[in-house]
Formats: structure tokens, C-alpha cells, sequence
């Protein structure tokens, strides 16, 4: 177990470092997340005349924002990771580690869930500001939610990731899938329950009711926390499952190393 | 450090079997499927074996099965039969427990990440391979001098030059501190004062470390430089297996080329057509040859007693020394064997 963990440091460390070194980068992206928000606000705002009837008013397109750039740094990274990584020749050098690949990619995963966390916390405060919309920042609370929220997610990446490797030309399909997900935070749910089987779509209502409602994650009903965990599982776990899939056919056909 | 790397390596082989290969080939075969050429044999039965500390070069022409052959031993390949033995350990059926007595540089990639430094690089790597980058500190630091890479030990990967960051990617092969070390051309595009340089580095480390390298290249001098035993590889299949001293030894055709100062009688150029078979005398006022093959070293002496008979003045004689070029060369051409 030290083994891994001392990847996952690893990992960890290199995420840090090209986030700091490379900070006009990581500026951008946030940005580019500003002013997104900033369209998607102000757009409803002026739509419904104040009160837009998607999840919880104004208050609830800031959480499902929130969520939605968390599930972006999850799901992105994974999956651009290893697209880059096979561009470049280094992930013959990863696929090569004794702890083994699946390892690596939990490890990109839960690197980039931590920078993620933290520069798009300070986004969170900005939305918060520019909207005067103040939330409920119950951390001990929130961090969980969002944790299980993102690690589900990961899966979708993993498969991602897994068949860019194989089939190459994925990119516009990683694409597209951005736009997807940013549907799942956006639909209600008191209307289309059946979208709660979604990835994003149930943590996103969990955080709604912490973030919006002021609820304490201890005052959610143990079966809505139980689903949460279990689709968290199940998106991680399939997601990984698929991806030891695709990476048994690359290794099978040679594609680690040719792009 | 690096002494200490060389025992635990020894140690860790099972009591009896100091000599048993670090590596074990059999059989190996892997088919593509190219939509081009349709089913490509790119590796069509190759079997060999690699003893400890040993430096293995592995010869053959762009295309002639090399890198799949390697990556197959590195399991980023999976061949369709055969079966690849690392330290006792099936490289098939258990992958991991197998890589994690190697590390490899392969061609045509980065291997290493332009955004890292070199340190960072280092240090990466090492944790790739589950070992701590604190714990590792001193081979980090010595890896860093042997390879001269102090200066830039901070700068970005992507800032170095091509040689610096092929000798990073070297590094951070030998930073996983394994027994077994595969290098695929690590000499491409170097320039030739840098591939002597990375040369060197290589020769010194191997003879530090007591490392078992596996190593292939298209360019002959490299191999001749750094290994005592060649497998030459063409089409798949392993052409020839030997030391590179007797390969060099058995193409010592011993070619001589003597040129006299007047000219060739007819008389004694019948003689030496007679007595040599392939000699070729060329004969002119100014300037004469005589070049000739001899495969009986003694027989050197024959020739000289005749042009003495003859009174022959002998301007210069000349003994062409092979090299490992034009031995790969005959060989893949089938010239031997």
C-alpha cells in the first residue's frame, strides 16, 4: 500500500507543480469558467425575469456550476491526460509501473480532484461575490458530497480515457460529453426522477439541498446518501473496469505507444 | 549507492541460481494485422537468454522486429506465443511482478515530461516505480552528475537539448534502480559527439552498477562499443547470436593490399595467379597491386618468399580490419550462414 501511496504523492506533487508554474494556464481556465458562468447567470436571470424555474432558482445554477467545473477537472483531466500522455510517449513509461496502470489513473484522478478542489473553490467564492448570492459553506458537509459526486464521474473518464487510447481520434466526443454533463446538473429532478441514475445529476441535488436549503449533510435521509454512494461506486468501479478493457486490447494490439 | 543497488540485485536472485539468465526468451511470436500489408510477422520466433551483467545489443535494420520484441519484454505488448522469464518471473502471466525488475527508454517517445524538470523528472519516475522519492535522494544526486546534468537540474525538460534530454530519459531509467534495463536506440538522433558522450555515461554506469542491459540499435558502433554479445535480428527471426569478438573475428577475412614500387613481371604474376586463388594483380610502370585474401594467416609469408624470388620492391602493405558495419551487412544480406 506505502507503494501506491507513494505514487499517488507523486502524482499529486506534479499536478501542484503545474499548476503553480504554469498559472497563466491555470488562470485562464478559470477564466474561461468566469465568463461562462457569468453568460449562464445573468442569461437566465434576464430570461425569467429574476426566478428561473431550473433546480433551485438563481442559488441552485451556482451549485450545479460548481459541480458541474468539479465533474470538468475529474472528467477532462483523466481523459486528456491520457490522450497527451500517448501523444507523447510517456504513458509506455506509466503503463510499465509494477503498481500498474489502473493505479496511475486512480492516482491522475484523485491529483486532479484535489487541485481542482482548490482553485475552483476560489471560483466559487468569485460566482458567489459577482452574483451577491451567499450559500451555505457547511465544508464538513459539502466536502463529501462533492467528493463522491466527482469520484463517479472519474469513471465516465476512465472509459474515456480508455477509448481514446484505442480508437485515437476521440477528441470531439470528450468534447461533446462536456456539454452532456453540464445537462445533468440543469434538469430537475422533482420532475425527471429517472435522472437520477445519471452521474453528476443526484450529488448535484444533494449539494443543492446542503448549499441552497442550508441542510446539514447529517439531516439527508441515509437511504439518499446511500444512493449517492453506491452510484459513486458503481460509475467508479464500471467506469475502471472498462478502462482495464480498453487497456488490455492496447497492450494486446500495441497501441500504448503509437498515436 | 550504486554498490549498494549491485548486491541487492545479486541477493535477490534465489540461492543456486547466481548464473540463472536474468532474462529468458522463447519462442516469441507476435502477428499484426496492418490494413497496408495485410498480416506482418513482426516478431516470427525469437528465443534468447540474457545472463546477469551482461550487455546484450540487439541488431537489425529499420523494421526488422526490434521495438516489438522489446516491448513485448516490457509487457506494453502482448505476444500472441511464446513465453519471456524476468528473473524467474513469467512476464506474461504476471506483468507487473515482471516490470518491476526493469525499466526501459524507448525510441521515438519523450519517455520523459517536458514540463517537469530534470530533478522533478527524477523524482517522478521514482515514484512510478513505488519507490520514494526521499528515499532515493542519493541515486536522484548521483544520476545527476554521472549523466552531467547539475547545470540544468532545474530547468524544464522541454527547455534542454535533444541530447540532454535523451541522457534524462536514460537517468531516469537507471533511477528505478532495476536489474534489468532495456535502452531502444537510445542513440537516435544524437549528434556524434553526444552519442559518444551518452556512451560513455552508459559504459560507466553499467560498470558501476553491474546492471544487465539490453540494447538495441541500428547503428553499428554503438553496439560494438557497449556489448559483448549480439543478436543480429532480420525479419522477425534472430539471424545470428554471438559474441561480437568472434563476429569480428570470423569476418577478419584477412585482406591484404601491397603495392611495389616497379612493375609486375608476366612470370611472376602467373605465379602468384597460380599459387592464390582470387588475387588480383594489377600492373602498370609507375604503380603495381597485388590484393589478395588469405584465410590461413601463414600463408602471408609464401607470398612474400615469391615476390623476393622475383625481387619485388614492396611500397606499402595494407590489412583491412573489419567492423561490426560490414558484418551485420553480410550477414543480413546472407552472405554467411
Amino acid at each position: 500500500m506505502s507503494a501506491t501511496l507513494t505514487l499517488w504523492a507523486g502524482e499529486l506533487k506534479r499536478s501542484v507543480i503545474h499548476m503553480k508554474r504554469y498559472y497563466f494556464e491555470t488562470l485562464s481556465m478559470l477564466f474561461v469558467f468566469f465568463v461562462f458562468f457569468v453568460l449562464i447567470f445573468f442569461g437566465a436571470k434576464a430570461i425569467s425575469g429574476g426566478t428561473p424555474r431550473i433546480g433551485g432558482g438563481l442559488e441552485g445554477i451556482i451549485v450545479g456550476y460548481f459541480v458541474w467545473t468539479m465533474a470538468m477537472v475529474g472528467y477532462s483531466d483523466v481523459s486528456e491526460n491520457l490522450v497527451e500522455e500517448a501523444t507523447t510517449g510517456t504513458l509506455e513509461q506509466i503503463a510499465m509501473s509494477p503498481l500498474g496502470l489502473t493505479r496511475v489513473v486512480v492516482g491522475y484522478l484523485l491529483s486532479s480532484i484535489i487541485t481542482g478542489g482548490v482553485v475552483l473553490s476560489v471560483l466559487l467564492i468569485v460566482m458567489m461575490a459577482v452574483t451577491g448570492k451567499w450559500l451555505n459553506l457547511d465544508v464538513i458537509s459539502i466536502l463529501p458530497l462533492i467528493l463522491l459526486t466527482t469520484l463517479g464521474i472519474g469513471g465516465v473518464g476512465f472509459v474515456m480515457g480508455g477509448l481514446a487510447v484505442v480508437f485515437k481520434r476521440t477528441r470531439s466526443i470528450l468534447n461533446i460529453l462536456q456539454i452532456v454533463l453540464l445537462a445533468f446538473v440543469v434538469v430537475p429532478l422533482d420532475r425527471y426522477p429517472a435522472m437520477k441514475y445519471l452521474p453528476l445529476a443526484w450529488g448535484n441535488h444533494l449539494l443543492q439541498r446542503v448549499m441552497v436549503e442550508g441542510r446539514s449533510i447529517f439531516q439527508i435521509p441515509p437511504a439518499d446518501l446511500g444512493f449517492l454512494v453506491a452510484s459513486t461506486v458503481a460509475y467508479a468501479a464500471g467506469g475502471l473496469m472498462i478502462f482495464r478493457y480498453f487497456e488490455k486490447v492496447a497492450r494486446h494490439k500495441g497501441l500504448l505507444g503509437h498515436y | 549507492m550504486l554498490a549498494d543497488m549491485k548486491t541487492e540485485s545479486a541477493q535477490s536472485a534465489s540461492p543456486g541460481s547466481v548464473r540463472s539468465p536474468v532474462l529468458a526468451v522463447s519462442d516469441l511470436v507476435k502477428t499484426y494485422r496492418s490494413r497496408r500489408r495485410g498480416l506482418v510477422n513482426a516478431v516470427d520466433g525469437v528465443s534468447f537468454e540474457v545472463a546477469p551483467g551482461e550487455v546484450l545489443g540487439l541488431l537489425g535494420p529499420n523494421g526488422a522486429g526490434k521495438t516489438t520484441t522489446i516491448k513485448c519484454l516490457c509487457t506494453l505488448i502482448k505476444p500472441d506465443s511464446g513465453s519471456i522469464l524476468v528473473k524467474g518471473v513469467d512476464g506474461i502471466a504476471s506483468p507487473r511482478k515482471a516490470v518491476s525488475f526493469m525499466a526501459a527508454v524507448l525510441e521515438g517517445n519523450r519517455n520523459v515530461y517536458w514540463r517537469l524538470t530534470v530533478k522533478e523528472n527524477l523524482q517522478f519516475f521514482s515514484a512510478v516505480h513505488g519507490i520514494s522519492p526521499k528515499a532515493n535522494a542519493e541515486l536522484i544526486d548521483t544520476l545527476i552528475q554521472r549523466f552531467r546534468l547539475e547545470e540544468v537540474r532545474n530547468s524544464d525538460a522541454r527547455t534542454l537539448s535533444r541530447g540532454m534530454q535523451q541522457k534524462l530519459a536514460v537517468a531516469c531509467a537507471f533511477v528505478k534502480g532495476t536489474p534489468l534495463l532495456m535502452l531502444d536506440e537510445p542513440t537516435l538522433g544524437l549528434d556524434v559527439e553526444t552519442s559518444f558522450e551518452l556512451r560513455a555515461m552508459l559504459k560507466q554506469m553499467v560498470a558501476e552498477s553491474g546492471q544487465t542491459i539490453l540494447l538495441s540499435s541500428h547503428d553499428m558502433d554503438v553496439v560494438q562499443d557497449l556489448c559483448e554479445r549480439v543478436i543480429i535480428i532480420n525479419d522477425g527471426r534472430i539471424v545470428t547470436d554471438d559474441r561480437v569478438s568472434n563476429l569480428l573475428e570470423l569476418f577478419k577475412a584477412r585482406a591484404y593490399r601491397l603495392t611495389l614500387s616497379n612493375p609486375v613481371p608476366p612470370a611472376l604474376a602467373g605465379e602468384l595467379e597460380a599459387a592464390f586463388e582470387g588475387i588480383r594483380v594489377t600492373s602498370d610502370p609507375h604503380h603495381s597491386a597485388i590484393e589478395v585474401e588469405l584465410l590461413d594467416g601463414g600463408r602471408f609469408y609464401e607470398l612474400v618468399d615469391l615476390l623476393r624470388r622475383f625481387d619485388a620492391e614492396i611500397d606499402s602493405i595494407d590489412r583491412a580490419d573489419p567492423d561490426l558495419a560490414e558484418v551485420f551487412l553480410k550477414i543480413v544480406k546472407g552472405e554467411t550462414r
